[in-house]
């Protein structure tokens, strides 16, 4: 005690001696902000060079180039998006209004990724490249025509596990392929979401890309669901299924209908308002389907019990669904 | 004291957090890119926010969509009442991500999906543009014609002018349609000159006479055209607004021209889809737009011809009214 008090009694007396702390803290504040726009820095530069960059961190990032566009199917979506991918590219050159660089843009084999959403009864795509992997002539200021490079996708991108890699590769494929199985695409994509960081529930934004899109983008090919317009008849149908697969053609069909909304637990913002559907990550199989609360106890429709506590549910997925 | 102040702060959250929640429970998030301000662009974003959420109350609360102070301009309140009136919506997802962009002393943000619960099902799904003005707020919202068209459309420009005028273009045929969605007779009336030339095609059955020949080669079907005043056609329109709740018009392939000699003149052609509670049909609209007031474009010629005849031939291309029909309008 007397020690210090010497100590700070010392550098009240000598000026000489209060400047050091002053330029250490000066230092080791430059570091810090130093430190601190490098971590941010890095973060977005992570997460851009994520394997499963969201909609949000590829329209907000700064680092791609994208082009968006409606189509009444995923391939004219997808051709439509990919054109005005291209047009952002030349956009953002010199020659922006030069269509016959778009052209030559557009005949070169741009290797890009998409996603795609349910848009009413239709299907919007997203289709997107880093900007890094676009090579300019800076002397010209033209963008090199034939020798642009879009490097092939799997070659630059930042794998943290092979097992991330394989969840990307059946990702892109459930994607873009014709006949692809609900059961796959959901319980992969769930699985790629799980790879991300989590993010505390009612959080909006970073890494927030709503899971209700996520998940949208995925089960965009889905066989004709059966007619459930109701609240009662979805509780119903819900109560007859046993894995998930068989329910998300019906979420899907009854969002294009206007009648819910749908998502997982980052974009729950009012649990109290919202059906709360449980399964389990690796099989799809049901583990719970929840009423809306009553004097804060819900009720499972499916195993007929009444639940006080949702960390019953702490090895399941969550989706949450709202009525209108 | 510090004790009891504690206390009651811990109890302002718990009564606060309930309402919170609820306030969360329809709400939609706009996410805005592409301003540098960032200020405008946050407010922007919460002006918006506010407005689509709600939206998306009144409609699950089968109520009237009410204004939010500060958001939204009165003009823009109108508008969207109107809109209202003619169906209600609400916003079809809880996050939208989309670029803000700045033509004129305004910002536009394009392709927000709103959910019409009146629409014929099927029909349900439509884009819309909020315009907020160099402050911030809210001053309008139309349907959009869809983003493909806005975006393909776009792409053809060859100059930052050319760009700027083909967004002038898109605002104003947007602006129009919509007029007819939200049954806006004050603004048709406006943007039609006093003495526009209005042309309206019908499909007949002509007389082929006992010939043979003629039997055989012609067809037995024409599209005659009758020309109507500014009156005629506004005081139709009235009658048309006033006996059907529902209307809905859509625009589809739009072609746009600018005059070789009168560079503010655009011809704009756009197939017509016209729905209404009573009636429905199909056709080209022709509509010939002055925009030397950028700010007041004024319709000079609107013509509409049916799309095929009623033995489903399609119209020929070049039987379609085009800026090239009308070039020798005199022009004040």
């Amino acid at each position: 005690m007397d020690f210090l008090k010497l100590t700070k009694d010392k550098y009240l007396q000598n000026d000489q001696i209060m400047k050091v702390p002053g330029r250490k803290y000066d230092r080791l504040s430059r570091f810090l902000r130093v430190l601190i726009a490098l971590t941010v820095f890095f973060h977005a530069y992570v997460s851009a060079q994520n394997d499963d960059p969201t909609e949000l961190s590829i329209k907000t990032s700064g680092l791609y180039f994208y082009g968006q566009a409606i189509g009444d199917n995923e391939e004219i979506a997808v051709i439509e998006a990919r054109q005005e991918l291209v047009a952002n590219i030349v956009f953002s050159s010199q020659d922006k209004f030069d269509s016959q660089l778009q052209t030559d843009v557009l005949l070169q084999d741009v290797k890009y990724q998409y996603l795609v959403f349910p848009r009413g009864n239709r299907i919007r795509a997203l289709a997107y490249l880093l900007k890094e992997r676009v090579i300019w002539d800076a002397k010209k200021e033209k963008l090199k025509i034939g020798e642009a490079v879009f490097a092939e996708q799997e070659s630059q991108q930042n794998p943290s596990t092979d097992d991330q890699e394989d969840l990307q590769t059946e990702q892109v494929k459930s994607i873009s392929t014709e006949n692809i199985e609900f059961e796959e695409t959901i319980i992969n994509n769930d699985e790629a979401i799980t790879t991300k960081p989590d993010v505390d529930e009612g959080s909006d934004n970073d890494n927030n890309q709503d899971v209700e899109q996520v998940m949208d983008a995925k089960i965009v090919k889905s066989p004709t669901p059966e007619i459930i317009s109701s609240e009662s008849d979805l509780i119903h149908f819900v109560q007859g299924c046993e894995n998930v697969n068989e329910l998300a053609p019906i979420l899907t069909d009854m969002k294009v209908n206007g009648l819910i909304q749908f998502g997982d637990q980052r974009s729950m913002s009012n649990p109290n308002s919202y059906y709360l559907l449980y399964f389990d990550p690796n099989t799809g199989q049901l583990t719970g389907f929840l009423d809306k609360p009553k004097n804060e106890v819900r009720y499972d429709l499916i195993n007929k019990t009444q639940i006080q506590d949702l960390s019953h549910y702490k090895k399941s997925k969550l989706i949450w669904i709202l009525f209108f | 004291m510090d004790t009891i102040l504690l206390k009651l702060f811990r109890l302002a959250i718990l009564l606060l957090l309930p309402f919170n929640m609820v306030i969360a429970q329809y709400k939609t998030n706009l996410v805005l890119t592409g301003e540098s301000d960032k200020a405008l662009l946050e407010k922007m974003q919460a002006n918006a926010s506010a407005v689509l959420t709600e939206f998306n109350y009144a409609f699950a609360e089968n109520r009237k969509v009410q204004n939010q102070p500060g958001a939204m301009s009165a003009s823009a309140y109108e508008a969207i009442l109107m809109m209202w009136e003619m169906s209600p919506f609400r916003c079809y997802e809880t996050q939208v991500i989309e670029k803000l962009t700045q033509y004129n002393d305004n910002y536009e943000v394009r392709n927000i999906p709103l959910f019409f619960g009146e629409a014929p099902e099927g029909e349900n799904y439509e884009e819309v543009v909020l315009i907020f003005d160099k402050s911030g707020i809210i001053d309008n919202m139309y349907i959009s014609i869809g983003t493909n068209r806005v975006n393909g459309f776009l792409r053809e420009a060859n100059s930052v002018s050319d760009y700027r005028h083909r967004q002038y273009v898109i605002n104003f045929v947007e602006n129009f349609r919509t007029s007819y969605n939200r049954k806006d007779i004050d603004f048709i009336e406006k943007v039609f000159s006093d003495d526009a030339l209005i042309i309206v095609g019908r499909v007949v059955k002509q007389q082929k006479g006992n010939n043979d020949f003629l039997k055989k080669n012609l067809s037995d079907e024409q599209i005659v055209y009758s020309r109507k005043s500014k009156a005629q056609y506004i005081n139709g329109l009235k009658s048309v607004f006033s006996r059907n709740e529902y209307l809905n018009i859509k625009f589809e392939e739009i072609e746009v021209v600018q005059h070789g000699l009168y560079p503010e003149l655009y011809g704009v052609t756009v197939k017509q889809f016209w729905n209404t509670t009573t009636y429905s049909d199909v056709g080209y609209v022709f509509l010939m737009i002055d925009f030397k007031d950028e700010d007041k474009p004024i319709i000079h010629v609107r013509t509409w011809q049916p799309d095929k005849y009623s033995d489903g031939r399609a119209i020929e291309q070049s039987e379609i009214f085009s800026l090239g029909d009308f070039g020798d309008l005199n022009r004040e």
